[in-house]
């Protein structure tokens, strides 16, 4: 059976391994791959309705060059487009981040067949998540198991947009850029933010004082 | 009626204890009124007596005071006498000035001299002490004698034929007179204008004066001298009419003088004068009776020893005479009275007597003409030497005066200067006050704005510190996440890569089960995870920095480190929060540390330096700096500038400063710092 494999990653190496890893599968698939090596490419791939149904399964990374053009920073973004544009496709994202912020929102928003956070797994699950996504289940690293049990997600205390502002300010933005970015509101993010405030037992202190509490937890 | 009760009791006083009791008049209520009943009463020889009697009374060569104004008053009687003695008077107390120059006396002394001297016509003396008189009086503003001397003054001139002056001063004279309303003044004023009117042949003007006089002297019923006032205008209006030939006028006005009674007894020379023009003016008439009325004037001349009425009689019985034909007689009364007239300077009946005896000697007339025409001719040339003269002698009493006021004034000057360099030391002394007071003040002002710039400047340079502070961090920030970004995305995900790639390759190969490979791949995927881990803390740390401070506080210690071989240990407790403490309190402290640190390195030759900055339980800050360096003797060693600097610098941020220090053993230096 010939599977077509759609590999994004901006690192030409990176997916020269993951096709020399898949040739070793059990089933004894031959690999047909499409490359993008960054947001834009795979932007044209994706929204090419020619292409909806041609790929049967994306391996998506989480860092790659973004098009901002278009408002997709990263894999996340791009996996949101896949599962609009390709919705009987499968997707294996493979990630360098272990926080549990970045890693749920990612479960929550694309829910991955396949999540993966490199330098957690050894090349043979490679080709068993690999395997069993293409058997239709899901394969996610131990790692991602155990970050996305944590109870402030779990009861649904920290919604998207609280994560995705945790996020934000952990990459060093201010409320103004926080509020251009996720196009909402300054007031809005001010109020989320003491709400995650609240929700981190932090009575008073800077921005800096919540990602220390949630590096603290391991949510980054 | 008071009046009458006061002089019948000083009568009896008098009179009865004239003799035992000499020493009564000494006593100065007695004298008082004694002086009352000498003013008030007419009997010339009762005044005579009171004045004699308390003249005896008079302490001799005593001259307090009291006696003066014993002297004062006895030389007013004698002056309204016509008495000698009060010139002698006059001159002893000129002679014994008091100890206080008391202008009025003198002046009035001489205001008397120059009456006697004009009373016995000796008229350049009068001047002279008329002249000082009024010079003094206006000194004193003495309005009232000022008029009388005036009065005085332009009588003299018309004596000397200055009519013009004379009528110059008798103006002045009048208006002052007016002002005071004193009718008496007044009186002597128009009688002296109508002599000036007369004396220039201004016959109608002279009557009107006269004629005001008249009534001037109508208001003067209760003075004692009244009839004098009231007969004196008569006496004149008489003479000018009989000069204007206007016989029978003259005879009108001399014959209602001579109505009144007792004339003769009450005023023996008006009564001489209005004799004489009447009998004049009745013999120019044709009246041939005349004659004995010249004679019985010429008698009573003689028995007044009064040159002009003895002149006049002996003149008018010469023209007699004369026009009796009886040359032997004429010339026996016109010799007679030109050689009297001459001897006593009457130079214009001497001219009329002149014109009669040329006539009366035809044959010496061109003799007596010649003598006319001399004397005339000198008589001017004597008039203007006169005129001269008193205009000298009137200049000289100014100087006079002037040097004599010069003491009082000159007194009245010191004194007053002395008021004004004491306002003026007062004055001054408050404006330098004042000026001191204000100096201070600014300079006060100017040390507060300064220290308010000195701290706003302190605020901002720390400002400045931390914005530079705050950029290096951020220039770290970005370099550390560019670092991070890096190592995650780049170098991780190409170990990730070559490890795939390899572990696909030894797959191949049937070289995986070779242990020594997959422990290789192994090895590769702990190091991924170990750059993973270092990007993390990289990108978590990047505002680790929290206090920005404790920042510039290291940056100061590394910049010693980098050129002397101290090392620095810094201990902060967690518990200062450095937001809340001020600006100010961390620049000081920054400052202070700086100082402390520039100290050490420079004398201390320190190894370690510690520095601890911990809060204390009452919201201070407390800082240690300690060494171990050479340390000195706190007692011994002056405070150098570095530490005084430290010191001002704790004392602006109300803290305390203590400095612990032995020799060999190192310095400490404890700082408290409230916030």
């Amino acid at each position: 059976m010939v599977v077509k494999i759609l590999m994004i990653d901006d690192h030409p190496g990176m997916i020269e391994g993951y096709k020399a890893m898949l040739t070793l599968n059990k089933e004894k698939h031959t690999i047909e791959t499409t490359e993008a090596h960054n947001c834009e490419e795979a932007y044209t791939i994706i929204t090419n309705d020619n292409n909806a149904t041609f790929f049967d399964v994306i391996f998506l990374d989480y860092s790659i060059p973004a098009f901002p053009e278009q408002k997709i920073y990263n894999g996340e973004d791009l996996g949101v487009l896949i599962r609009k544009h390709m919705p009987n496709t499968k997707i294996i994202m493979l990630t360098a981040h272990f926080d549990a912020i970045r890693l749920y929102n990612v479960v929550k928003k694309i829910q991955p067949n396949g999540l993966l956070v490199k330098s957690d797994y050894k090349p043979p699950h490679l080709i068993e998540a690999f395997e069993k996504v293409m058997n239709g289940e899901i394969y996610y690293t131990p790692l991602v198991t155990e970050k996305i049990k944590q109870p402030l997600f779990s009861k649904g205390l920290l919604d998207s947009l609280d994560r995705d502002i945790i996020v934000l300010l952990a990459e060093g933005l201010q409320i103004k850029s926080i509020a251009f970015k996720m196009n909402v509101s300054e007031d809005t993010i001010k109020k989320r933010k003491s709400k995650i405030k609240d929700l981190l037992g932090i009575e008073k202190g800077s921005d800096e004082d919540i990602l220390k509490e949630c590096r603290a937890l391991g949510l980054l | 009626m008071k009046k009458t009760v006061i002089i019948l009791i000083c009568s009896i006083l008098l009179f009865s204890c004239k003799k035992e009791n000499a020493e009564h008049f000494t006593k100065k209520e007695v004298v008082d009124s004694l002086f009352v009943v000498a003013e008030s009463t007419m009997d010339a020889k009762l005044k005579l007596k009171i004045a004699n009697q308390v003249l005896n009374g008079i302490e001799k060569n005593n001259f307090d005071s009291i006696s003066r104004s014993k002297y004062i008053g006895v030389t007013r009687i004698y002056y309204s006498l016509n008495n000698s003695k009060y010139v002698e008077i006059c001159k002893l107390l000129i002679a014994n000035p008091s100890e206080k120059v008391n202008l009025y006396e003198i002046s009035f002394y001489n205001f008397l001299l120059g009456n006697y001297y004009y009373n016995n016509a000796n008229y350049e003396n009068a001047f002279i002490a008329i002249s000082k008189a009024e010079k003094s009086f206006r000194v004193l503003n003495n309005l009232d004698y000022l008029t009388k001397t005036l009065t005085t003054k332009a009588d003299i001139l018309t004596f000397k034929n200055d009519y013009i002056g004379a009528e110059i001063v008798a103006i002045k004279a009048l208006k002052i007179a007016r002002a005071l309303k004193k009718e008496e003044l007044i009186y002597g004023c128009y009688l002296t204008l109508g002599n000036c009117s007369a004396g220039l042949n201004n016959y109608n003007k002279a009557v009107e004066y006269y004629e005001k006089a008249l009534i001037s002297s109508d208001k003067l019923t209760l003075n004692p001298n009244y009839d004098s006032f009231r007969l004196m205008p008569l006496v004149y209006i008489s003479n000018v009419y009989r000069k204007q030939k206007k016989y029978n006028k003259s005879i009108q006005y001399a014959q209602k003088g001579l109505k009144i009674r007792d004339i003769k007894k009450i005023d023996p020379f008006i009564y001489s004068y209005l004799s004489n023009s009447l009998a004049y003016s009745k013999f120019k008439l044709g009246d041939k009776t005349s004659f004995k009325y010249f004679l019985e004037t010429l008698k009573i001349g003689d028995s007044l020893n009064f040159a002009p009425i003895q002149i006049t009689s002996k003149t008018y019985l010469g023209e007699y005479y004369l026009s009796q034909k009886d040359t032997i007689k004429a010339n026996f009364y016109l010799k007679d009275a030109q050689a009297q007239s001459h001897k006593n300077d009457i130079f214009e009946d001497e001219l009329t007597i002149l014109q009669l005896l040329a006539k009366a000697n035809p044959n010496d007339k061109s003799y007596y003409s010649n003598r006319y025409i001399t004397l005339n001719d000198s008589l001017q040339n004597v008039e203007r030497a006169t005129r001269d003269k008193f205009a000298r002698i009137e200049f000289e009493t100014d100087e006079i005066t002037i040097e004599k006021n010069s003491l009082t004034v000159e007194k009245e000057f010191l004194s007053s200067q002395r008021w004004i360099i004491g306002g003026i030391a007062a004055f001054s002394i408050i404006i330098i006050v004042l000026w001191f007071k204000n100096k201070s003040q600014k300079a006060k002002t100017r040390e507060l704005l300064l220290k308010q710039e000195q701290q706003k400047a302190n605020e901002e340079i720390y400002q400045l510190m931390l914005a530079q502070q705050q950029k290096i961090q951020e220039g770290k920030n970005i370099e550390k996440q560019r670092i991070s970004l890096e190592l995650h995305d780049g170098v991780m995900g190409k170990l990730s890569a070559v490890r795939l790639n390899l572990y696909a390759s030894l797959y191949k190969a049937n070289l995986i089960e070779n242990e020594s490979f997959s422990l290789q791949i192994d090895e590769i995927q702990t190091v991924e995870q170990e750059i993973r881990n270092i990007a993390h803390d990289l990108n978590s740390n990047l505002f680790s920095n929290n206090s920005n401070f404790i920042a510039i506080v290291k940056e100061l210690f590394a910049k010693i480190e980098n050129h002397s071989q101290i090392h620095f240990t810094l201990q902060v407790s967690d518990a200062v929060n450095w937001d809340l403490i001020s600006n100010t309190i961390k620049i000081n402290l920054y400052r202070i540390l700086q100082e402390a640190l520039q100290n050490i390195e420079k004398y201390a030759d320190a190894k370690k330096v510690a520095v601890m900055m911990k809060k204390t339980d009452s919201d201070e800050i407390a800082v240690t700096i300690s060494d171990d360096g050479n340390g000195f003797n706190t007692r011994k060693k002056k405070d150098g500038i570095g530490i005084k600097n430290m010191k001002i610098r704790i004392e602006e941020l109300k803290g305390t400063f203590d400095i612990q220090s032995e020799i060999k053993k190192g310095t400490k230096i404890n700082l408290i710092i409230p916030f």
